[in-house]
């Protein structure tokens, strides 16, 4: 049980900023108190709750693998108060954190499977802490594979990472854009019409699927298509929420409480949810 | 040995504890009874009905949860002052200490404690008043630890009667707070227990309405996509009045206030009536009508709340009815759910 200053963020420098869409920024932060830093520990699928001082604070995930250390990252889209505060911050200025929140991607479950990597937009920001985990330990799965889309060619988060991830984790990356341009050689579509094309087999694979609410529910559709049990479609809700420690009341679905009981569930486990979101 | 306050000695109870205590009690504000931190115990009032309850005294409406100072680049975190006085609560209803009982699960709940509400609800003596006559709005006997003379959460229970209020004594806490007040009280004579009982049976068969709660959890297993909610909520205009109100309800919003370089970091009542407590950065919003906001409202409190903690989030105190602008009873939408 933890007692002492569950409302008190860490105080965290900001150590590297990334444009990496017109409105997306990638940011690294570093714990001013040392320690804290070391003993401070998080898995795949969690999530933070980032303040500016003086704003308020907000929830984001994990961008970065809990087997890359010594800073938190996150990619932010300007969206609301706060993300719109965070995008004006500067390399050295100070924010908060608190967390680690919520359950995490299910690692065991994962184990010694191929995992398909479903992003779309921002979406790819969650799933790419457990994807950069799964090429750390690249010994556990068997292999990997992305989807990744977005609304256009410079929508899309991570270029540079994206090859890196080709190599390193011997995965196919697909990209795909809603509109394209002159200059794009890839795929052009909705992401679950491209996942048919593409055409996956479900055998000894488990989807793992971000994104915007309305791609999910498509996504899901298309994973069903192809064979796809409830247990093998992993997602994750984002609902509002406020202190990331079950009690503000909001992030409830039923009577389950995003923060608590997620924010990743199995396909199977939403279906028992009321469709309220 | 039982004891009498009598009701003129209310006024040297509370000047003889006052130092060591922050008071909290009703006194009339704008001509209604209100629940508040008194300084002038000339004001207080005893056996009343107040507007709100006195949850805010362990769950402030606004609350500062941190302080800082801004300069460049950096953020200094200021410590937070803290009252060293106990806490009294006087003149709580019965069913207000049942709703602290209720508070504690949610506050110590999903393996965090909440130490800002602990650290006032641990120093805080309840000292509550039974009814003898509850008016038409209240179903506490509807409530499993609900009844006009409840014991739960209070640590002495005061009944009217003849001579003063008679005090039962119910915690160690209770005990130890006599034991600072003892010169201000007058012995009991040994049949007034009788008459207290005479008068919970009295107080238990005035309330006429009930509700069956279990008979309602299973009615809102089944009703979730129910037309039912679009009638009920018709009339209900989102003012969150209710929620404010409500002993139990505890809903809250986490936010910053900041002047030139030196802000606070507060935790302020919030309510599911409102648009904004759902809805997300990027403009999406789950409950986007007031009918799911009310449809909220009800299953949080007898069906989520139930299957979370074991029992509704209700005491049955029926400030929800009196307070409504339209005459929404929360008995009738509960027993018509379908």
């Amino acid at each position: 049980m933890k007692e002492k200053d569950i409302y008190k963020p860490h105080l965290m420098t900001v150590d590297y900023i990334k444009q990496e869409t017109p409105d997306v920024k990638t940011f690294r932060f570093i714990f001013q108190d040392t320690e804290a830093g070391q003993k401070f520990s998080f898995s795949a699928g969690q999530f933070l709750i980032l303040s500016v001082f003086g704003v308020g604070e907000a929830v984001f995930t994990f961008a970065n693998s809990p087997t890359r250390k010594g800073y938190i990252e996150c990619s932010i889209k300007k969206v609301g108060k706060v993300s719109e505060a965070i995008h004006d911050i500067e390399i050295g200025d100070t924010v908060g954190l608190r967390g680690p929140y919520g359950n995490c991607f299910p690692v065991d479950k994962l184990k010694g499977k191929k995992l398909l990597f479903i992003g779309g937009g921002i979406g790819l920001a969650a799933l790419k802490s457990l994807l950069e985990y799964s090429i750390d330990m690249k010994q556990d799965f068997k292999s990997r594979f992305l989807l990744y889309g977005a609304r256009s060619p410079q929508d899309l988060c991570y270029k540079e990472s994206l090859p890196v991830w080709q190599k390193e984790g011997e995965m196919d990356v697909f990209l795909t854009v809603d509109k394209g341009d002159n200059e794009w050689k890839q795929k052009v579509g909705l992401i679950p019409t491209v996942l048919k094309e593409l055409n996956p087999t479900p055998l000894d694979t488990i989807a793992i699927t971000c994104g915007p609410p309305v791609m999910i529910k498509f996504t899901v559709v298309a994973l069903k298509d192809l064979g796809f049990s409830d247990d093998d479609i992993v997602t994750t809700l984002e609902l509002k929420m406020k202190c990331g420690l079950g009690k503000c009341g909001r992030c409830n679905i039923g009577s389950i409480y995003v923060c608590k009981d997620g924010p990743v569930f199995t396909y199977k486990q939403m279906l028992a949810l009321p469709d309220e979101y | 040995m039982n004891y009498i306050i009598e009701k003129n000695q209310v006024k040297t109870l509370l000047d003889k504890i006052s130092a060591g205590y922050e008071i909290f009690a009703p006194v009339l504000h704008n001509g209604l009874p209100v629940f508040e931190h008194i300084t002038e115990t000339d004001k207080v009032l005893s056996d009343v009905y107040t507007v709100n309850s006195p949850k805010g005294v362990v769950f402030p409406q606004t609350e500062v949860l941190l302080k800082f100072n801004l300069a460049k680049n950096k953020v200094d975190l200021k410590e937070l002052e803290e009252s060293n006085k106990k806490i009294l609560i006087w003149g709580a209803r019965a069913c207000d200490a049942v709703a602290f009982e209720i508070l504690d699960k949610l506050f110590n709940w999903a393996n965090y404690k909440d130490e800002f509400y602990f650290n006032k609800r641990d120093k805080a003596t309840i000292i509550s008043f039974s009814c003898i006559n509850p008016p038409d709005s209240c179903f506490c006997t509807s409530i499993e630890k609900g009844h006009p003379f409840s014991k739960q959460g209070s640590d002495l229970l005061l009944t009217e009667v003849q001579d003063g209020y008679y005090i039962q004594q119910i915690t160690k806490k209770g005990e130890e707070f006599l034991n600072e007040i003892k010169s201000v009280l007058k012995p009991a004579s040994a049949d007034v227990e009788k008459e207290i009982e005479k008068l919970a049976k009295e107080a238990e068969n005035k309330i006429k309405r009930k509700i069956n709660t279990k008979e309602i959890k299973s009615k809102l297993d089944v009703s979730f996509e129910s037309k039912y909610w679009d009638e009920a909520s018709f009339p209900c205009v989102n003012c969150g009045a209710c929620t404010y109100v409500c002993p139990t309800c505890y809903c809250f919003d986490i936010a910053d206030n900041l002047a030139k370089t030196s802000g606070e970091r507060v935790k302020t009542w919030d309510s599911c009536m409102f648009a904004n407590f759902t809805k997300m950065g990027g403009g999406v919003n789950p409950r986007i009508d007031p009918k799911r906001r009310f449809r909220q409202r009800f299953n949080h409190k007898f069906k989520y709340f139930v299957e979370n903690m074991g029992e509704p989030l209700c005491t049955g105190c029926g400030r929800c009815i009196k307070s409504c602008p339209v005459g929404i009873d929360i008995r009738k939408v509960l027993t018509e759910a379908q």
